[in-house]
């Protein structure tokens, strides 16, 4: 919890005055109240008492209208300086938040659904918001407005004050109530509430399959019965939830009616002035209105607190015990004579959480401009040499050594700027095909884009859609079949013409058309190139300059497909099963 | 131009109307709410006014010192206080249950208007958030009484009364309350719309991209790394989210201002009250003590507006998601169902006759003069590219859609003389989709047999290799799949639709790419079993690769 206020804390450092402004200006427009029942109360006192004439309050009419003129203009500037806080601290948060990810790689940065964190840097940095915009200045408006009220009404009529400040704790306590207890309840029916959507959504999906097995019909009887239930559960609870709720509306309402009645006894005995009446019973709202507004703020609060811990989540993830320092010096990768790479790994091992140790003892020499195929069952530790290499994860047991160098002292950008890299689910993003290929390479011309298409067999079906290479590509490259995804990708690789090739093979089916086009191309760009290939086709197994057989995190036998096949039982073992493919 | 406008008001209107139709059946419980809505809006006006009225008569009969009849008054005041607080939680209850009836018909309503339509209507919207919109303008919907309904009608009834109330003291009064009434509820509402309505688009647009990039940056982190690119990406994003702020802060501007605008109109209007009654008092038109009452209740009064700006915000998309509603339901079916019953059948041979088929009107076919026969109890593979139509092979077996051209029959019979639900009875289908319901795995396969027992659920679970996964599970067959229950890999639902697939005592099994997801070896065993496990069931698989054990092969 202190961690969170803490973190809540420091963000506002950066618009600490733009805070403090909004909570000046709202709290100044709270005490003109003030000065406006008071107006208002002597003029109609005036009015009624001393026979005034209109030209007689010309001047108060005056300052009324000028007064709430006054306040309509604090409250919005006030507003407005909130949100200017609030604007600084959310582009501080989700640049913090995007930075952090990109630092920590995409192996821990996505340990949640990278939907959620989508989410968290959307909709969690815009939920914090209401922490800075009501439940600050509101915490300070409810510790100087009600006081300001009560110390005012005090010498006009201490009765009056006396309901006003016994009330007070009254409200307050159902405040708290309905706070937690409500708020609980609501929380819990909103969540059954959402539940109960997707089954909806889940049902309409899944239209077709209860087609199928002759159930949509009994599934309309089930919405309704199911939303009726839900109907009885919420309205059982919410008899309840209300309850603290029609406390408190009863006694804000009951104290301003306890008030007027009193004063009105005295004012009949002539014991008291009406002006004096009639500005304490105008003040008694605003006193009230201003004690329950908190109520709204706690809402805003506990939206914030949530929004903050999702953050600190993610802030939190990464494992910085290991050797990530930036700020280390690092030399850089000299290749400038020879431009081939080769890696070997020394001794490392590496585990993602403690007792689940992935590589151990690994040991593991790739030459350079030869193509190495790794292969193993999956969880055996293949992705982990990749991820190591491309500098997603680091440890400190043990070495790699790029060209005889430790990789560890080689600045990740340099390295990565040596690498191209195609991963099993390529990803498209945002934009034309055309820049999706110059990710390659940001300055491209035209002309290298469509040659590296073309060596990546996309030409022909990018040429075919109405916008060519301009074609803007949708959600996730909707339209595109996963091997045209590949194929966009592997142009990407052509592009980039670096000299450390890393291919995670696509392991789901994609077409066959598609299959063999990617293999052709990968054949073409494996020429005079460091080449590793994560590999889950027969066919590349076979063309492999050195296999390597990896087992449990370690190195169980490497060699070609021909040393292999005939005296590792293992290895004899896993190549059963892509052999035995299923002909027409 | 000004034609269309009108067409489309009318349309709009339309739809609302339409909308209310849906209400109906809760209509007593509506007025309730309504009625309930209005009376504690009354009972806090006249609580002020009273309020103001009982202290200035009581300050003057004080000192006039005669005396007064302060009972009733008094007692009012309580009265009025205590039917606030009662009337506010009446509202309420009775609000949330009409809207949770109106939640629960609304579904019920769309999704048997949706059921005959599925899955060709839904196809229809090809982008793949057809679902999470359909759930948004639902949702949207449900809110229309609450949100629009309650606060315009209660708006009308209690600005009128409250105009008519000052009309009995002055006509002047009445119509400043009424000015001050109709600039609050409708005409700051209704600026602040047309002033933000750009600034709110721009807002919905920006928030979608920033989502969209953002999540380019965490699912492609990886190559952004790789390929140089992530700082550009972080200066994309910092971009999107300073503009995104810009335009909330737009917003902000113009909601503080139509804020500071009521507040301004609130103290013209007690001024105005006053300017007008004073003279009317000196002149002995008016008793003295009136103003106390008049000045606070013009202050109170502003309470039967505070609903309206939110009404009017939510009034367009309202409008909109029932527009889009509408039109889904209102879309004609896919297929026709026959007069009369279904014929009886002699055998289960099936064969397409130069078979045509498009989905769009006009489009290119997707099937064309396909034909191939399937005897009763053989098996047939399908062999063919993706792409080439495979899969609409089994929408049109199924009765999703309509052949254009050729013939399709089961036993001699055209399908199209059979009741879809009939028809549908003797196929069984193991999709490439996958579809696991968010329910339990035992639920999920009952589907297929709703009164299958344990061991045929084993049995079927044992042949397609998913049984000693389930065993392993720590609820087994109650294990929860979906969203909020366990997730399972595309090899593994591909095993338990296959097995729900296999669970339907059906005369045909079609099973769309079967080993997708599965390892080879997986996949030929599985296969094994299911051939020899439905013997006497006529097969057909839909695959872009070959399969063994089979006897027939029709390439497409």
């Amino acid at each position: 919890m202190s961690k969170i206020n803490l973190f809540i804390k420091e963000q506002v450092k950066t618009s600490r005055n733009e805070l403090y402004l909004a909570i000046g200006l709202g709290g100044l427009s709270g005490l003109l109240v003030i000065f406006q029942a008071w107006l208002m109360a002597t003029m109609i006192s005036d009015v009624i008492f001393k026979e005034a004439q209109l030209a007689e309050l010309q001047n108060r009419l005056w300052y009324l209208i000028i007064i709430f003129i006054i306040r309509a203009i604090l409250n919005w500037t006030s507003n407005l300086s909130a949100f200017k806080a609030v604007i600084k601290i959310k582009l501080d948060l989700r640049d913090k938040i995007h930075r952090h990810i990109q630092k920590i790689g995409p192996v821990h940065a996505t340990k949640k659904h990278s939907g959620s964190d989508v989410n968290t840097m959307i909709d969690g940095v815009e939920a914090i918001e209401k922490y800075y915009t009501s439940y600050i200045p509101g915490i300070a408006f409810v510790s100087i407005l009600p006081l300001a009220y009560i110390i005012v009404t005090f010498p006009f009529d201490w009765i009056s004050g006396l309901v006003l400040l016994v009330t007070a704790p009254i409200i307050v306590f159902f405040m708290i109530m309905i706070g937690q207890g409500a708020e609980k309840l609501n929380q819990e029916q909103w969540r059954q509430l959402s539940r109960l959507s997707s089954h909806f959504i889940d049902t309409i999906q899944g239209l077709p399959t209860l087609k199928i097995f002759n159930a949509a019909k009994r599934e309309a009887a089930i919405i309704a019965k199911l939303a009726d239930e839900y109907r009885e559960r919420t309205m059982s609870v919410l008899k309840v939830a209300f309850l603290s709720s029609l406390l408190l509306e009863f006694f804000s309402s009951i104290g301003v009616a306890i008030v007027a009645v009193l004063i009105g006894f005295r004012l009949l005995d002539g014991n008291m002035e009406f002006v004096d009446g009639l500005f304490v019973l105008l003040l008694a709202p605003e006193y009230y209105l201003s004690i329950r507004n908190m109520g709204g703020n706690y809402h805003a609060k506990m939206e914030g607190i949530g929004a903050a811990e999702q953050i600190i989540e993610i802030l939190d993830r990464g494992d910085f015990t290991k050797n990530t320092d930036t700020n280390l010096l690092k030399s850089d990768l000299n290749l400038t004579n020879n431009k081939s790479i080769s890696i070997a790994f020394n001794n490392l091992s590496f585990s993602y959480e403690k007792d689940r140790q992935a590589l151990t003892n690994f040991n593991l020499k790739i030459p350079a401009n030869k193509r190495t195929v790794l292969i193993g069952e999956s969880g055996s530790g293949k992705s982990t040499i990749v991820n190591l290499i491309l500098g997603f994860i680091q440890t400190n047991e043990g070495e790699i050594l790029v060209n005889n160098k430790d990789i560890s002292k080689i600045s990740l950008e340099t390295w990565r700027k040596n690498i191209a890299w195609l991963p099993q689910q390529a990803h498209l993003f945002q934009g034309t095909i055309a820049d999706n290929i110059r990710l390659g390479k940001e300055n491209a011309t035209e002309h290298e884009v469509k040659e590296a298409a073309r060596l990546a067999f996309c030409d022909e079906f990018i040429e075919k859609l109405p916008e060519t290479y301009n074609t803007i590509i949708g959600e996730r490259g909707a339209g595109l079949s996963g091997g045209q995804i590949q194929r966009i990708a592997l142009a990407r690789t052509f592009l980039k013409d670096a000299p450390l090739l890393i291919l995670d093979e696509a392991s789901a089916n994609l077409d066959r058309e598609s299959e063999k086009l990617i293999e052709k191309s990968i054949d073409m760009l494996s020429e005079n190139r460091t080449v590793i290939i994560i590999a889950h086709k027969l066919h590349t197994i076979e063309k492999a300059d050195q296999i390597v057989l990896i087992k449990n995190g370690t190195v169980l036998n490497t060699g070609t497909h021909k040393q292999l096949i005939n005296n590792n039982e293992h290895y004899q073992e896993l190549i059963k099963k892509y052999h035995e493919t299923f002909t027409i | 131009m000004t034609d269309n406008f009108k067409n489309k008001e009318a349309s709009s209107l339309s739809i609302f109307i339409r909308l209310s139709k849906l209400f109906k059946p809760h209509s007593k419980l509506i007025i309730l709410g309504l009625f309930l809505s209005v009376i504690t809006i009354l009972a806090n006006v006249t609580l002020m006014s009273l309020s103001g009225w009982f202290l200035a008569s009581m300050a003057v009969a004080g000192i006039a010192n005669v005396t007064m009849d302060y009972y009733s008054p008094a007692a009012g005041i309580r009265v009025l206080a205590i039917a606030r607080a009662f009337g506010r939680y009446f509202e309420r209850l009775v609000n949330h249950s009409a809207t949770l009836h109106i939640l629960s018909d609304l579904r019920h309503w769309f999704y048997k208007k949706i059921e005959p339509l599925a899955p060709a209507i839904l196809q229809k919207y090809h982008s793949g958030d057809v679902f999470s919109r359909i759930k948004s303008d639902i949702d949207t919907l449900e809110n229309v009484y609450v949100r629009i309904i309650v606060p315009i009608i209660t708006t009308f009834i209690t600005s009128a009364l409250f105009v008519f109330f000052m009309y009995l003291y002055d006509v002047k009064l009445a119509i400043i309350e009424a000015f001050a009434l109709i600039t609050a509820g409708f005409a700051i509402p209704l600026t602040l719309l047309t002033l933000s309505r750009k600034t709110g688009k721009e807002l919905i647009l920006l928030s979608s991209q920033l989502r969209q990039y953002t999540m380019d940056s965490i699912q492609g982190l990886g190559e952004l790394l790789i390929y140089g690119a992530s700082n550009k990406q972080a200066e994309k994003i910092n971009k999107l989210s300073h503009k995104l702020s810009k335009a909330q802060y737009k917003m902000a501007f113009y909601n503080g201002l139509a804020q500071a605008s009521l507040t301004i109109i609130t103290g013209l209007t007690i001024v105005l009250v006053i300017t007008i009654s004073t003279p009317n008092i000196r002149s002995g038109e008016m008793p003295a003590v009136n103003i106390a009452m008049l000045v606070l209740f013009s202050l109170a009064s502003f309470e039967a507006v505070m609903n309206m700006p939110e009404a009017f915000q939510l009034l367009p998309e309202t409008i909109a998601a029932g527009r889009r509603i509408f039109e889904m339901t209102d879309s004609k079916p896919s297929i026709v169902e026959p007069n009369n019953p279904s014929p009886t059948i002699a055998n289960f041979d099936i064969a397409f006759e130069n078979v045509s088929f498009s989905y769009t009107k006009g489009n290119k076919n997707v099937l064309k003069n396909l034909s191939f026969t399937l005897k009763e109890g053989e098996r047939l593979a399908l062999v063919g590219k993706s792409g080439v139509g495979k899969s609409t092979v089994i929408n049109l077996l199924t009765r999703f859609y309509d052949y254009n051209k050729g013939e399709i029959t089961i036993g001699s019979n055209s399908i199209k003389a059979f009741q879809s639900d009939d028809l549908r009875q003797y196929i069984s289908v193991a999709s490439q989709q996958n579809q696991l319901f968010n329910n339990t795995i035992r639920e999920n396969l009952l589907l297929a047999k709703p009164d299958a027992n344990d061991n045929e659920l084993d049995k079927v679970c044992k042949i397609t290799q998913i049984y000693d996964f389930i065993k392993t599970l720590p609820d087994g067959y109650d294990t929860w799949s979906g969203e909020l229950g366990y997730k399972f890999s595309g090899g593994q639902k591909k095993r338990l639709t296959i097995a729900r697939a296999l669970l339907k005592p059906s005369k045909i099994l079609i099973l769309d790419e079967p080993g997708e997801g599965l390892d080879r070896e997986t996949e030929k065993e599985m296969l094994k079993a299911i051939f020899e496990y439905k013997k006497s069931t006529s097969i057909l698989i839909i695959t872009h690769s070959g399969i063994k054990g089979i006897e027939h092969l029709k390439i497409i």
